[in-house]
């Protein structure tokens, strides 16, 4: 029993270092997450596990949750099926991705795509800075000094 | 009625404001598609106007080695091959990646996975990347079907394969196999661009 307790602890342990929550969502919650705000900017990053280069930009998040910590909004999403949500938590946890995420449940692909940004033809990594009614969209991977230039370009725009 | 001609002059502005964004380049739904000298994996020369099955017209795939999306595709590519290639419309492939950015999209590494899929249509590498630029293509898989018509090559279907990548079994809407099948009954294509999920291409950094 106390064995049970102490690797009950140790997991508990494990998991509380870095609370990675994935939500899993549909096309509505997508769009209404994708609401634009007036005040704020918000990066949108669609992603996937299997995704070789979304895998190696995530530390850019991490790094402008915590540069820019109370002024941008991350939102990360996850375009993994939804059997491989653990694929895509276990990523998360390496890159130390604390703040919470999204998994968008719809494989329908061509019911949403256009909704999202009618420029993506759905190849990812796909971003989006997002600031009320401006909008940078960018299908490619990123990295730091560009994502940085982009953010600070909005958070100075009116 | 002020109220209404206000309201169009700020619709007329909206539209001026959308138009001066950039336009997305690369090929439409009627478009005109040009013809391309790409090396085939048994290191041969090819082109659309002297691949001798393209008589109708021809499936252009852009398509790779190591994306999982295009490995999900294989046996489906291989299977559009068999049916259309009788038809006059064959699957032509073109990996277009950077294989400086992922070795497995090398020229070598394409020979050795046609073999071992048995890969029934030409397997192209676009070295210079030109015709996946021309094209218009950003993810793999991304087909393109062309129409031929005299010695021009027409684009009548821009988009994905099917609609569901995952499983094959659990396919509704078979979008290229439809845009075919409407072209040889001779019939406008009913769905022309059809977007989904895909890798993106590696492009060569400058």
């Amino acid at each position: 029993m106390k064995k049970i307790l102490l690797l009950l602890g140790f997991f508990l342990n494990g998991a509380m270092l870095f609370a990675q929550n994935i939500q899993v969502i549909r096309k509505k919650e997508l769009l209404e997450l994708l609401k634009p705000a007036e005040q704020q900017v918000v990066v949108y990053n669609f992603w996937a596990s299997w995704c070789a280069p979304c895998v190696k930009e995530m530390p850019i998040f991490k790094q402008t949750a915590e540069k820019f910590a109370d002024k941008v909004k991350i939102v990360l999403i996850s375009l993994d099926f939804i059997e491989d949500v653990e694929k895509a938590k276990k990523i998360l946890q390496k890159k130390e991705i604390s703040f919470d995420t999204f998994l968008l449940d719809e494989t329908q692909y061509n019911t949403w795509i256009d909704d999202v940004e009618p420029r993506w033809q759905g190849a990812i990594p796909m971003t989006i800075i997002q600031k009320g009614k401006k909008r940078i969209f960018i299908n490619q991977e990123l990295t730091w000094e560009q994502l940085e230039k982009e953010i600070h370009a909005l958070l100075t725009s009116k | 009625m002020n109220k209404f001609f206000i309201s169009i002059a700020v619709m007329c502005m909206t539209c001026l404001l959308w138009s001066n964004k950039p336009i997305s380049e690369g090929y439409k739904p009627g478009d005109k598609a040009r013809d391309f000298t790409l090396k085939n994996i048994d290191g041969k020369m090819l082109s659309l106007a002297t691949f001798p099955e393209a008589t109708k017209g021809a499936i252009v795939i852009f398509t790779c080695n190591h994306c999982p999306f295009s490995k999900m595709y294989e046996d489906r590519i291989i299977a559009l091959d068999a049916k259309y290639k009788p038809k006059g419309y064959p699957v032509v492939a073109i990996n277009p990646n950077d294989p400086s950015r992922v070795p497995e999209d090398s020229f070598e590494k394409m020979i050795e996975r046609a073999k071992e899929k048995g890969f029934t249509f030409p397997y192209l590498v676009d070295e210079t990347q030109e015709i996946a630029k021309t094209y218009g293509a950003t993810n793999t898989p991304h087909v393109f079907v062309l129409e031929k018509k005299g010695k021009d090559w027409i684009v009548r279907f821009v988009g994905a394969i099917d609609d569901n990548a995952k499983d094959a079994s659990q396919v509704k809407e078979r979008y290229v196999e439809e845009a075919v099948d409407n072209l040889i009954a001779g019939k406008k294509v009913k769905k022309a661009q059809v977007k989904a999920i895909g890798c993106t291409i590696k492009w060569k950094q400058s």
